[in-house]
Parts: C-alpha cells; sequence; structure tokens
C-alpha cells in the first residue's frame, strides 16, 4: 500500500491510473466537506471535481510534509467560502428536505445508517445559521477530525484564533441546536 | 472563581481530550456534582458525535468522473511523453554525431586522380573542386564538391550529388558541416 505521498510522486512521474488512487481515498471527506458547507448535492459533486482537478494540476506545487488529504481540504474550502460568497442572500430550504434524504441513503456504514433522522435534521439546519467560518471550522474539526494545529493550516489562521473561532462556534451551534 | 466558572473555561479542553490529569480530575468531579455543566457537556459531546455522522460516501458517479477528467486532462502522462521524446532526440543526435564522426582518411594523389581508402566511412567531397578522377575503395561517396573527372568507388556507393540530397543526407551533411567548423578541418 502506497502512501498518498508516493502516488503524488508517481502520478508526476506520469504513472497511468495513479491518480485515481487518491481520488478513490479522499473523494468522500471532500464531497461531505463540500455537501455540508454548499447544501446542495449538485453543487457539492461539481466543486469537489474542482478541488481534484484544480489539485491535479498543482501535484507539484504539493508540499509532502502535510498530509495530502488536508491539502484537498484547504483547496475544497477555498472553493466553497467562494460559492457560498457568490450566492448571498439566495434562500436553500427548497433542497433541505433532499439533502436529509440524500443524507440518509448514502451513510458509510450501516450503524451509521440508523441515527436519528430527525436529529440530522435539526442539527444540519443548525449549522446552517452559523456563519460560514463556524460551519467551517466545525465540520473540519469534528466531520473530517482534524486536529487544531491542522485547522490552523487548512484556513492559514493562527492557532489561537482558530481556537477561538471554534470555541464560539460550538457554543453557537449548542444554543442553535438546542434552545430554540 | 465559582466552580462552574472553573469548568466553563476548561470545557474545551475537556471535550478534546486535553486536560492535564489533574484539572481533568476536578472537572469530572464537578460534573458529577454539578447537573447544569454535565448537561452542557453532554450536549456538546452530542452535537460533536452527530456532525461526525454527517459523512457520507460520494457517488461512485461522481468518482469515476473525476477519474476520466483527470485521465483526459493526463497533465503528467504528457508530461512524460515529452519527456521520453525530448530524451530520444538526444540520444539519436549523438549517435548521429558518434556515428557520422568523419575521420581523417589517408588519400593519395596520383596526378589528378585521387584515390582514397576511406575504411567503410563515407567520404565527403565539399566544395573542393577536384579536376581528375576521384576513387574510393571501401566506403561511400557523398560530393558536395565539384569533381571535373570521373567518380568510382569501389565495394560502396555513390549516394547523392549536389542536386539530389535527401532529407537523411542533408541532416548527415549538417552534422559535417559542424564538424568542419569545430575542427575547421578539410576533410580531403
Ligand atoms: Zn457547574
Amino acid at each position: 500500500m502506497f502512501s498518498d505521498q508516493e502516488i503524488v510522486k508517481m502520478t508526476i512521474k506520469g504513472k497511468k491510473d495513479s491518480f485515481n488512487e487518491l481520488v478513490m481515498r479522499h473523494s468522500s471527506k471532500v464531497y461531505s466537506l463540500c455537501l455540508r458547507m454548499l447544501k446542495d448535492p449538485l453543487e457539492a459533486e461539481d466543486v469537489t471535481q474542482e478541488t481534484f482537478l484544480r489539485a491535479y494540476r498543482a501535484l507539484d506545487t504539493y508540499n509532502s510534509n502535510y498530509s495530502f488529504r488536508n491539502w484537498l481540504l484547504k483547496i475544497a474550502s477555498n472553493l466553497c467560502i467562494d460559492r457560498v460568497r457568490q450566492r448571498k442572500g439566495i434562500s436553500f430550504t427548497d433542497t433541505d428536505d433532499e439533502l436529509i434524504n440524500y443524507t440518509q441513503s448514502s451513510f458509510v456504514s450501516p450503524e451509521k445508517a440508523t441515527i436519528d433522522k430527525e436529529n440530522i435534521e435539526k442539527l444540519t439546519e443548525a449549522l446552517y445559521t452559523l456563519p460560514v467560518r463556524y460551519q467551517l471550522v466545525l465540520l473540519l474539526r469534528y466531520l473530517e477530525g482534524l486536529k487544531y494545529e491542522e485547522i490552523a493550516n487548512v484556513l492559514e489562521e493562527p492557532l489561537g484564533t482558530i481556537k477561538t473561532q471554534l470555541h464560539r462556534a460550538r457554543k453557537l451551534l449548542k444554543e442553535r441546536y438546542f434552545n430554540d | 472563581m465559582s466552580d462552574c466558572d472553573y469548568v466553563q473555561i476548561r470545557l474545551d479542553d475537556y471535550i478534546d481530550g486535553t486536560l492535564p490529569a489533574l484539572e481533568d480530575r476536578k472537572v469530572r468531579a464537578h460534573l458529577l456534582a454539578c447537573s447544569k455543566c454535565s448537561k452542557e457537556v453532554e450536549q456538546l459531546f452530542f452535537l460533536e458525535e452527530n456532525i461526525e455522522k454527517l459523512m457520507v460516501k460520494a457517488p461512485d458517479s461522481l468518482v469515476s468522473q473525476i477519474q476520466e477528467e483527470a485521465a483526459k486532462e493526463g497533465k503528467w502522462r504528457k508530461r512524460r511523453f515529452q519527456r521520453i521524446i525530448q530524451w530520444s532526440v538526444a540520444a539519436i543526435l549523438i549517435f548521429g554525431i558518434i556515428y557520422y564522426y568523419p575521420r581523417a582518411i589517408p588519400s593519395e594523389n596520383i596526378g589528378d586522380t585521387v584515390a582514397i581508402h576511406s575504411r567503410g566511412k563515407k567520404v565527403i567531397v565539399d566544395g573542393d573542386s577536384l579536376s581528375g578522377d576521384l576513387t574510393v575503395v571501401g566506403g561511400d561517396v557523398y560530393v558536395q564538391g565539384e569533381i571535373k573527372g570521373n567518380i568510382t568507388s569501389i565495394d560502396g556507393q555513390v549516394s547523392a550529388m549536389v542536386e539530389n540530397k535527401s532529407l537523411w543526407e542533408r541532416f548527415v551533411g549538417f552534422w559535417d558541416t559542424i564538424y568542419q567548423r569545430i575542427t575547421g578541418g578539410d576533410l580531403l
């Protein structure tokens, strides 16, 4: 089993189909982040694809001291923020139902499929009311399981700023979820 | 500072499991006693666990579409192909230089006639004007100059005349010319 870094090197050297493995390994992580940020499965697919293609074209600029997954998440985060900014003010309530159903049918493992639909619905709604930045730090922390240092690296912010943002984001989400 | 405040400022680290052992023990002790703080911790854990469950599998169609698009662009495959071509061209040029590197060939003048023992090498008559016959033994003759007499090649071929140069001969002639420029040599 090759590491991501090794596969990147192989791809740059022109080895056929090696990039496919990187897509296989990381597509769900990138897609999930995009889906939760953009709340639109089609747009999430679009941005996921763009993320991978940008990464592919810029493979020679990837610094192998950092995780390849985090590099992808960095590209995806920036693309998502751009998209959200572009469409500021547009309501997405129409797609919410569809999104919940979509979520239910496509969980990774069976035990995840048993999750209470109402919880998910309520959580995604509460999440969407948060500022984009807070959504992003929460998703990177808990959905993607990144450490604080990694989030700081992905979002190019000082560690202290990330800690503060995450603290506020958690607090705000808790209020929105439990106190409405 | 109340016990609740003590816990509140350590809540993030407690959730993340990064509290020093002593502080962690103090927080746990308080959580057992205080329903307000323990409820808050419970809620934060609940959210954390549920955000985790928002992970979905990327659609297979998306995965294969991305793979196809990357393959279609094929940036790094193309780079590799370019590298192979570049190295091949370099190898061919080097081979050409070595193979067609003309040697000084002993020749004897018999009156106006020149006889050359070419030892399998190409003999190039370049720009010179020769009034007699040219005889080459064991090699091809390539003429760029003017020979007023007869040209004879024994065990070789008279491969080209000035007017009739093939692309390959132009290529060979090019390298011959470069050789001459470098050495200042007069080949014949
Ligand atoms: Zn308390």
